[in-house]
């Protein structure tokens, strides 16, 4: 049975949120969602874990919850990774084509994606994806496969996604501890890219930001092929963390407060206007705090947030080519007014990514916080399709731990 | 080199006492300057060329003491500075610090010789040690001096006066550090213009000198007699201006200029080179000499050295260079090197062990300009009005990080082309909310 409709399990292991969706993919690549969980999270900072012990726990209940609504057992999982340890940048393998009558064989191309792999990294650390940018014979743009042409020499264009080897082997140690496989680790940024681009989208393509609790990974995807993709430690802790800071309230109150009253943009009826910070009244005097002065410390953040992906994407004069648009997901995607804001800066249509192409409950699907861990496990289905089914051995990531 | 393009200015009423001695001392054939902002002092002044130091200033009243005073004086009356200094090869900027007009004007106005394009060697004295306050500023000035001439001599009225007994009069001390000073200015004046049996030129000087910032002393003595070389080599490396001689043994190149009558003899230059080598094994030693009838009898010599810019000379106790020993170092005398030199006299280790010999780089290169922090905090704090006395540490570093991070205080910082992203924007921005 199993064979037949591998079920497919994604966790994300966010700053706010521990997050794990189970759907399962037919030979169509049509993909169901069968369960959700969610956990609240408290050992990770920024991506990254930083309490294991917390970390666990709340990761086995996030799975105990999709497990319950998809009455399906976990027994491996794609995990996702995040953090700022995490760079993606561009490359180029080139090989001769050796043959006498210069006919490009598969060989070649896997060569020339090779050589393209064949980077010094930073000590330590580990690649995570490679993708395929473009295929190129003597300079000249072919299809994917260009095998039974003429050439020189092949070139592939690739984009390389890396991070350090021990942060992400920390959090799949952890997801092992739980006696649950891990297949493979997966960009969370390339996978909310999965989960959140149609086919329309990424052919013409698209810019992809999602914006965490403690991180924001932004994707920038042109047909099957990643151009740009990074990660920033910033996210709505952050803006929580200016809040307390800037108003003089505890983290508590400040998250509330970005809750109910929060805005990307200030509003114009905001000046002078005062909110009360706590709704429940204990008695206490009410203390206000002045709306414009929330606004204003959340707009900045995000604004400088805008800046500087619209800043690495500018470096590749990528954002005249995001003809779809830029596409926002992610807890902070529901603050109001945030599109307005994206808009100002990047000039391009902005879209609230939604999980698509997917079915299942639709509530679910409409959040965009959950696209990060629809996207893992969709990323998984598309990953096996490609290529047999194999569990992930650690050594193939890590090579350098032999 | 005719004499117009050697200029000689004297800042302030100091100044001017050096250089009428000198005017004295070599007739009337030098240009001279006198600039200060005392009217009074410059109707009194013996000096032909006189040149008045921001009256719209101190309205004609002087510095009073003030350096800040002379330096404003000294900055409205630039241009008439620059019209003198004109042309010049050489300007000596000859004054007495610790005086308003002294200590704030000559800086610039040895920066106002320099910007002519001229190599610019400054002459003071400095204050006794009682005058405390004259001291401070003087050691201003001489840090500043030192950034804007080549060289800079200073004499410390200080050492002239251990020289003498308590019971010199102080007009006879004075007397005294002013004769020490026209002598070595009249050695100088007289290398450049006597016609040179074996000549030295401005280029030798130049090359000596350029670039090197105070890390040169001067000094000329004479002697008459019969062992008048023997005698002359013996003053020189006793002499005050040269740190009592350790400023020769000390040295990595030492141009020694000889004048004598009609009766010098070659074995006397052979005896005070050979004199001075014996006791400065690792300088190079430069040798020029020159004839002039009126010496006949006498012989005058005069050196310049240079050693590898090292320690901060400390001329308050005496002279350009630092009284602290600092590890002699020396060049590797390959021949042929100073093609350009009249005559080299190599350098030989006679008594040293070969430790104390280091070699250094290229001479050819002169060296930057060293200030150690100290030295810079003088010079930034004196560009402020009045002479900052606190020590330079003791302005504390306010810590910023205090509960700016907030949440993320314990995290890795989130460096970002320089800055920390964890810090809240609106912090970062310096965006006020009020």
């Amino acid at each position: 049975m199993f064979k037949d409709s591998p079920i497919l399990v994604g966790l994300e292991i966010g700053t706010s949120k521990i997050c794990a969706a189970i759907g399962e993919d037919n030979e169509r690549g049509e993909f169901t969602l069968l369960g959700i969980g969610q956990a609240k999270s408290h050992g990770v900072r920024k991506g990254e874990i930083v309490d294991l012990a917390k970390a666990q726990e709340d990761v086995r209940s996030a799975l105990g919850n999709a497990e319950e609504q998809a009455q399906v057992t976990v027994r491996n999982l794609f995990l996702g990774v995040s953090g700022r340890h995490i760079e993606g940048f561009n490359n180029t393998g080139m090989h001769p084509v050796a043959s006498d009558d210069r006919l490009v064989t598969p060989q070649d191309v896997a060569d020339a994606a090779n050589n393209a792999k064949a980077i010094t990294l930073p000590a330590e650390h580990t690649i995570l994806h490679t993708i395929r940018q473009r295929i190129c014979v003597d300079g000249v743009e072919v299809s994917d496969n260009p095998s039974g042409m003429l050439g020189r020499k092949v070139e592939a264009h690739v984009h390389v996604i890396y991070g350090n080897s021990l942060r992400i082997q920390n959090s799949m140690r952890l997801v092992q501890s739980l006696s649950i496989e891990v297949n493979q680790p997966v960009f969370n940024g390339l996978a909310n890219a999965q989960a959140v681009l149609t086919p329309e989208d990424k052919e013409n393509g698209a810019l992809v930001i999602d914006i965490g609790g403690g991180a924001t990974e932004f994707v920038f995807q042109q047909g099957q092929a990643i151009r740009h993709s990074g990660v920033f430690a910033l996210g709505g802790d952050h803006l929580s963390n200016d809040i307390a800071l800037g108003l003089k309230i505890n983290i508590a109150l400040a998250e509330s407060l970005k809750i109910r009253h929060g805005s990307a943009v200030v509003a114009s009826g905001s000046q002078g206007q005062m909110v009360p910070l706590s709704e429940n009244d204990l008695g206490l005097s009410h203390r206000q705090v002045s709306l414009e002065h929330l606004h204003r410390i959340m707009s900045i953040r995000l604004q400088e947030l805008f800046e500087l992906i619209a800043e690495r994407c500018a470096e590749n004069c990528l954002l005249d080519e995001a003809r779809a648009g830029v596409f926002l997901s992610g807890g902070c995607s529901h603050i109001p007014g945030i599109d307005t804001l994206a808009q100002r800066i990047f000039r391009l249509p902005i879209t609230r990514g939604t999980s698509r192409n997917i079915t299942g409950n639709s509530a679910t699907l409409s959040h965009p916080e959950f696209a990060t861990a629809i996207g893992i496990a969709r990323y998984g289905g598309m990953r096996q399709r490609n290529r047999p089914r194999r569990p992930f051995n650690l050594r193939d990531v890590l090579p350098f731990l032999r | 080199m005719n004499d117009a393009s050697i200029r000689f200015i004297a800042v302030g009423h100091a100044g001017a006492q050096i250089l009428s001695g000198l005017q004295a001392r070599s007739g009337s054939s030098l240009e001279c300057a006198h600039a200060d902002t005392s009217p009074e002092s410059l109707r009194l002044s013996l000096i032909d060329r006189k040149i008045t130091l921001g009256l719209s200033v101190s309205h004609g009243l002087g510095a009073g003491g003030d350096p800040e005073i002379g330096r404003l004086s000294a900055e409205s009356d630039l241009s008439s500075i620059h019209e003198f200094t004109q042309g010049a090869r050489l300007v000596f900027v000859i004054t007495g610090l610790g005086g308003g007009t002294g200590s704030g004007a000559a800086p610039v106005i040895a920066r106002a010789a320099r910007e002519s394009g001229a190599l610019v060697l400054v002459i003071a004295t400095t204050p006794f040690d009682f005058e405390r306050r004259r001291l401070l500023y003087a050691q201003e000035a001489l840090d500043r001096l030192r950034v804007s001439a080549d060289a800079v001599l200073a004499i410390s009225n200080q050492r002239v006066r251990r020289m003498h007994d308590d019971r010199t009069h102080p007009h006879e001390l004075y007397q005294f550090a002013n004769e020490l000073l026209a002598q070595t200015l009249q050695g100088l004046w007289r290398l450049l213009n006597a016609p040179g049996l074996i000549p030295l030129d401005f280029a030798h000087i130049e090359r000596l000198l350029r670039g090197r910032h105070a890390e040169s002393a001067f000094a000329a003595v004479q002697a008459t007699g019969e062992n008048r070389a023997h005698a002359a080599a013996e003053q020189l490396l006793t002499h005050p201006f040269l740190d009592t001689g350790s400023a020769l043994t000390s040295a990595k190149e030492i141009l020694v200029s000889v004048a004598g009558g009609d009766d010098l003899q070659i074995g006397e230059v052979e005896r005070l080179i050979e004199a001075l080598q014996g006791r400065c094994p690792t300088a190079e030693l430069i040798v020029g000499a020159s004839i002039d009838p009126a010496l006949t009898g006498h012989i005058h010599v005069t050196a310049i050295t240079t050693r590898p810019a090292a320690s901060a000379p400390n001329p308050l106790v005496g002279s350009g260079f630092a009284r602290n020993d600092a590890a002699p170092t020396s060049t590797g005398n390959e021949p042929g090197m100073h093609r350009g030199a009249p005559i080299v006299f190599n350098g030989e280790d006679f008594n040293r062990e070969p430790e104390t010999r280091a070699t250094t780089d290229s001479r050819f290169i002169p060296p930057p300009p060293e200030l150690n922090i100290e030295q810079r905090q003088r010079i930034l704090s004196g560009q402020r009005n009045k002479p900052s006395r606190r020590r330079p540490d003791s302005q504390m570093i306010m810590n910023f990080d205090i509960a700016q991070r907030g949440r993320f205080d314990n995290t890795e910082r989130n460096r970002h082309k320089g800055v920390d992203l964890d810090v809240p924007t609106y912090l970062r921005l310096g965006i006020v909310l009020n």
